[in-house]
């Protein structure tokens, strides 16, 4: 897919929180860890992955919803779920995999991550760099992590933006990831 | 779907950048970010919370299981008092005269209240609803994927024939038999539309496919019987209750002949049903369905599952029919549909309280490093920890 993806590196994420406080800043107005989009998982021991909605190719959330509320922009390839639209029955919920979608018990809707429209706050926060918002073809390359080519590859990817290049993070005076 | 691209880096596919302008406005800095959560003291995550591994499901409670409970229990009650009717087993009728020259046969309306059992549900299934409750018309836009959105539409046909039929059985009588063919025709089309609602509740738990104890094929089953037979249960109490108000039991005398040989024929094979499906959950190679029977079986359910389930839904109401059909006390038949009854809600409810979610590919792939590191692992699994 020609489109931008959220790149995790596990190895880098401490577990801090901040992505989480942000999304949930962003979405709620407020630090509530359970209306944030993003969350992290334990992946071993002292390891933590922050996880968000995975935009599947074929996402169950919208093959789930019964009025297609949760359904994929057409400009944009993002799976986003219309609060307008949505009834709350929570079967996005319950019919996400990887326990993506999540039901507002503030705004009474269900939510996921939307990229921030296209300007990640917890990538803008992470300062271990652990989450980037690179193009999708770039990061594919990371697909054999061992070879040098794809450790310097995934440098330039968690490398703040080159001038040229489209920014991920426009926060100013924090970089990008 | 989202890309493993290695042990360590994972990628997600997404959509492009989008062409608008942020609607997100910058946030606050890292630095009152980690202020605000130090003063909080959430600097460390619970993760196990986050990740909820073996955690059930809490987004549908009891709201969505007596929605399920009584869409089965109505379609299982309608279909089966339709049958029976076409079969002669059905009520005597019973004539009111409110109005001169208009009689009313007020019997049929404590065998056909399956509709107005299923609105009934409906309606707990919108009261659970969120903010946007009053727009559940639009619930039937996605039929090509979602079995919510067909149930909607099955849903609105058997509570408006089924409705339509139900009052023409009590309001108008002869017409029945004036007009047999179309009669019987929107007859058919409500049964045919209570046999399919009957079927929904086990396909739309089926439908979720990150719930191993409800994405099986033995689920649709366990729900259909268990319609049918709490449905079947439910026309005893209502034929019983007939034939006390009218003062005959010649009223519902056939019915409840019929049924008292049809429900234990259901008990039994709702008890086998049952067993097959414990029994398919044991055997599951994700841990998550054998954490599923654990819980019926010897977890926090085991109580409400053996007395409840077991013993209120299929030991106790078998024991009575069979003994009401030796001729004993006929009050029997209907201790036994009132108990069923009260296990038969356990069912879907107890159906809701296992559906645990399958562990992250993240958090399942960690594990099966534990398992790997400390030499646990069994010898068949695979490479994301399932038990072969």
């Amino acid at each position: 897919m020609n489109g931008r993806v959220l790149l995790i590196d596990e190895e880098k994420c401490t577990g801090c929180l901040l992505c989480t406080a942000a999304c949930a800043i962003a979405h709620a107005g407020e630090i509530d860890f359970e209306r944030a989009h993003i969350r992290v998982y334990e992946t071993g021991p002292e390891r933590f992955a922050p996880l968000a909605c995975h935009h599947c190719e074929t996402p169950s959330c919208t093959l789930a919803c019964p009025t297609k509320a949760c359904h994929r922009e057409v400009e944009t390839l993002r799976v986003l779920i219309d609060d307008n639209k949505c009834i709350s029955c929570r079967s996005c919920v319950n019919a996400c995999p990887f326990g993506h979608a999540h039901y507002d018990h503030v705004a009474h809707v269900s939510v996921k991550c939307d990229y921030c429209a296209g300007q990640p706050e917890c990538v803008r926060v992470c300062e271990p760099r652990a989450i980037a918002y690179v193009f999708s073809a770039e990061s594919s390359q990371h697909k054999r992590r061992g070879s040098p080519l794809a450790r310097a590859v995934a440098r330039r990817a968690l490398a703040p933006p080159q001038a040229e290049a489209e920014p991920t993070v426009s926060a100013a005076g924090e970089g990008s990831a | 779907m989202a890309t493993l691209e290695s042990e360590a880096v994972v990628v997600y596919e997404g959509g492009r950048r989008p062409a608008a302008s942020p609607a997100v406005t910058p946030g606050p800095s890292i630095a009152d970010l980690t202020s605000a959560l130090g003063a909080r003291g959430e600097r460390v995550p619970d993760v196990a919370a986050q990740a909820r591994v073996g955690v059930s499901q809490s987004s549908w409670g009891l709201a969505i299981a007596a929605y399920l409970f009584l869409v089965g229990v109505g379609a299982g009650s309608f279909f089966t008092a339709t049958v029976l009717d076409w079969s002669g087993f059905g009520l005597e009728p019973s004539y009111l005269t409110l109005i001169d020259g208009w009689s009313w046969d007020w019997t049929q309306a404590f065998v056909l209240w399956g509709p107005a059992a299923a609105a009934l549900g409906a309606s707990t299934h919108l009261l659970h609803a969120g903010k946007n409750r009053f727009l559940f018309y639009t619930a039937g836009k996605n039929p090509r994927t979602s079995w919510m959105a067909r149930g909607f539409s099955i849903l609105s046909t058997f509570i408006l024939v089924g409705g339509l039929v139900a009052l023409g059985s009590v309001v108008v009588p002869e017409a029945t038999t004036e007009y047999a063919l179309p009669w019987r025709a929107l007859q058919a089309i409500a049964a045919l539309a209570a046999l399919i609602m009957a079927i929904y509740p086990g396909m739309f738990l089926r439908s979720m496919p990150a719930m191993p104890a409800w994405n099986t094929r033995l689920l649709p089953g366990l729900l259909t019987v268990a319609a049918f037979m709490t449905g079947s249960l439910a026309l005893v109490v209502g034929a019983t209750l007939c034939s006390f108000l009218a003062g005959d039991s010649a009223v519902a005398a056939d019915m409840l002949r019929a049924l008292g040989l049809l429900v234990p024929l259901l008990i039994v094979a709702e008890a086998a049903v049952l067993g097959m499906y414990v029994r398919e959950l044991r055997g599951n190679a994700k841990p998550e369905a054998l954490q599923a029977a654990t819980t019926w079986l010897s977890g926090a359910w085991r109580r409400r599952f053996w007395i409840g389930i077991v013993g209120g839904a299929l030991v106790v109401p078998l024991a009575l029919t069979l003994v009401s059909l030796g001729g004993a006390a006929e009050g029997l038949l209907l201790a036994a549909a009132l108990c069923g009854l009260l296990g038969g809600f356990l069912v879907p409810t107890g159906v809701l309280a296992i559906g645990i979610k399958e562990t992250p590919p993240l958090v399942r792939l960690s594990r099966w490093r534990q398992l790997a590191t400390s030499g646990d692992l069994p010898a068949t699994a695979d490479s994301e920890g399932r038990a072969g």
